[in-house]
């Protein structure tokens, strides 16, 4: 049965945050397992001293739900595919994805051939969402603020260490 | 201001060197959709990557505005001064929770052990043995193995250097 993970973070007097978390199944649903969590955030404020100032929801999605998820002797993440993507609102949004291969560039330049059927594949998937398998709703990429995605701006090869990478 | 539910890819390379990205996507959507964009997303990125992909979560925010809790830590809270409760499931595995900021009263005087019959402790206690009750469901919290926990064994206090748990 899948797992759900809910995470509080909690403050203390001299502003140090700490985390605790609770599995509960997945199958609970969204507005079960906030409803839970919710609850459960009251009985754990009574049984600590400090403040519970979030309170996050994870699930994790199954490796075997992909295909063709294969190794390639060459890689290495600090080849990074560079995209920058701007919201409907003119905000930027960049996403860098480890391990691009050296033939998605264009002749010897860092560019990004745009026009490569796997790079494109992500540009569609950033600008015009993915409609999804079960329930055909499109879900469209956006910042943190949720302005959708409706642009890039540029993609390029560029060499980061390795670790995580976010969007913005 | 709502914050966006992220998806999370984790790769690794040839030489076991691992990094991540993620995306961004809107709340209000079920779990069978985000679920089924992060497949659709990640397998778009494993065509365009030579890394493999060794992980995907999904993590949004839940919004506490409704539950009851305090809105600045106690005086003497410390996250560093913890409570370790240990609990098994219906299988015997254990489960292990660390709860950050003791408090003290909690506490038989003279030990470590929290009291069982104070009213916050046992409240706590009953969530891992009875479960909250959602819809006409009691939800009790889940060991890793996926199994219903079954009992809580111990509840006392300890100390640990702050870091995620």
């Amino acid at each position: 049965m899948a797992i759900a993970r809910v995470i509080y973070t909690v403050r203390d007097a001299k502003g140090k945050d700490a985390t605790t978390e609770v599995k509960l199944p997945e199958a609970l649903g969204l507005a079960g397992l906030t409803d839970w969590a919710i609850l459960f955030a009251t009985i754990l404020n009574d049984f600590t001293s400090g403040r519970i100032r979030k309170c996050q929801l994870t699930l994790e999605v199954a490796l075997s739900e992909f295909t063709s998820n294969l190794l390639e002797d060459n890689s290495d993440v600090e080849e990074v595919g560079a995209f920058e993507f701007v919201t409907a609102d003119g905000e930027r949004v960049k996403m860098n994805v480890p391990g691009m291969q050296n033939s998605a560039t264009v002749g010897n330049s860092d560019d990004l051939d745009q026009t490569d059927v796997q790079t494109a594949a992500i540009i569609t998937a950033m600008t015009a969402g993915i409609t999804t398998a079960t329930n055909s709703t499109l879900v469209q990429p956006c910042s943190i603020a949720e302005d959708d995605i409706v642009d890039v701006l540029f993609a390029r090869e560029v060499h980061r260490n390795s670790g995580k990478r976010r969007s913005y | 201001m709502p914050v966006a539910v992220v998806c999370t890819f984790g790769f690794t390379d040839a030489k076991g060197k691992s990094s991540s990205t993620e995306v961004k996507i809107p709340n209000g959507l079920t779990i069978t959709d985000m679920v089924d964009f992060a497949i659709g997303f990640g397998q778009t990125l494993i065509e365009f990557t030579g890394a493999r992909l060794t992980s995907c979560s999904i993590s949004l925010t839940i919004d506490l505005s409704t539950a009851t809790i305090r809105s600045t830590p106690q005086a003497v809270s410390d996250v560093e001064d913890k409570v370790l409760v240990t609990a098994t499931d219906l299988d015997g595995f254990p489960i292990r929770m660390n709860v950050p900021t003791h408090r003290e009263f909690l506490a038989i005087d003279g030990t470590d052990q929290y009291d069982d019959t104070l009213p916050e402790v046992a409240a706590f206690i009953a969530v891992f043995e009875s479960g909250i009750t959602i819809g006409a469901t009691e939800i009790k919290p889940f060991s890793k193995y996926g199994n219903d926990a079954a009992q809580v064994d111990n509840v006392r206090e300890i100390f640990r250097r702050r870091k995620a748990r």
